[in-house]
């Protein structure tokens, strides 16, 4: 793991936790559902986007968290 | 471009129903006018009723035969919770452009059994010819929208969407002629 801005490196044998993994839009999203009370509605609301195309997108994130805790 | 072919990204559950609600009354009041009955979900054809009931009945059985199928097939193939409302309101708004084909068949005369059995003897126009046209794209787009309402509502994609919403479609599609002819063509 390192840093582009100040190029502090980490290096060790760890494990990353699946949401560290996850691409920077997909830990955006998790942030602002969080943010959001886990409202679907609410975050409907705020991307401008519908119910449905909401709860498709947190069920990919969910898809993918799976994939990689497998 | 891609808003008239998928709306269902912005727009869904609540607000699409009451958009769709709109769309479907004004349709119905031309297709009183103009004779336009859509007589199953991808079904329209002149026919000349006294009453506005047949056409808002047949509208409203040929919704509802998609809505079932189009849940059930969602219930069986794909593991998404999805909402009804949802389903019920994408495709009222699905049906949006038969709005269209409604003013066009105001340009399609009523043909009845005696005039189909001799062809020849109908007289038909340039505007008969573009109407019918007009409104076979408008249905193709009525069922582009049916397959995008699907596809977002239920969380599907790919040839399992394919061939699950044409499965949906056949069915809904047998259904609402059923239930139609049995009610109004007893």
């Amino acid at each position: 793991m390192s840093c582009h801005h100040c190029h502090t490196k980490v290096v060790g044998d760890y494990k990353l936790p699946p949401i560290m993994l996850l691409p920077a839009e997909d830990q955006k999203f998790m942030l602002d559902f969080v943010k959001a009370s886990g409202s679907i509605k609410l975050m409907a609301e705020q991307m401008s986007l519908s119910y449905p195309t909401v709860r498709n997108i947190l069920d990919s994130v969910i898809e993918k968290i799976k994939n990689l805790e497998n | 471009m891609v808003f008239i072919f998928n709306p269902f990204t912005k727009i869904a559950g609540g607000k699409a129903l009451w958009i769709g609600g709109l769309f479907a009354i004004l349709t119905l009041a031309i297709s009183y006018f103009s004779h336009s009955a859509f007589d199953g979900v991808i079904d329209f054809h002149v026919a000349p009723f006294t009453s506005i009931w047949p056409y808002v009945s047949f509208y409203i059985i040929s919704w509802l035969c998609l809505v079932l199928f189009l849940g059930l097939t969602g219930l069986l193939f794909t593991k998404t919770r999805f909402r009804w409302i949802d389903i019920l309101g994408t495709t009222l708004l699905s049906r949006a452009p038969l709005l269209l084909v409604a003013l066009a068949a105001f340009a399609i005369p009523y043909i009845d059994k005696e005039q189909l059995s001799d062809i020849t003897q109908i007289h038909f126009t340039a505007g008969f010819f573009i109407a019918s046209f007009f409104s076979l794209i408008c249905i193709i787009w009525t069922v582009a929208l049916y397959y995008n309402s699907y596809r977002v509502c239920i969380n599907i994609y790919g040839s399992k969407a394919v061939w699950t919403f044409i499965l949906a479609l056949i069915l809904a599609e047998i259904t609402s002629l059923v239930f139609i002819h049995s009610i109004h063509f007893k």
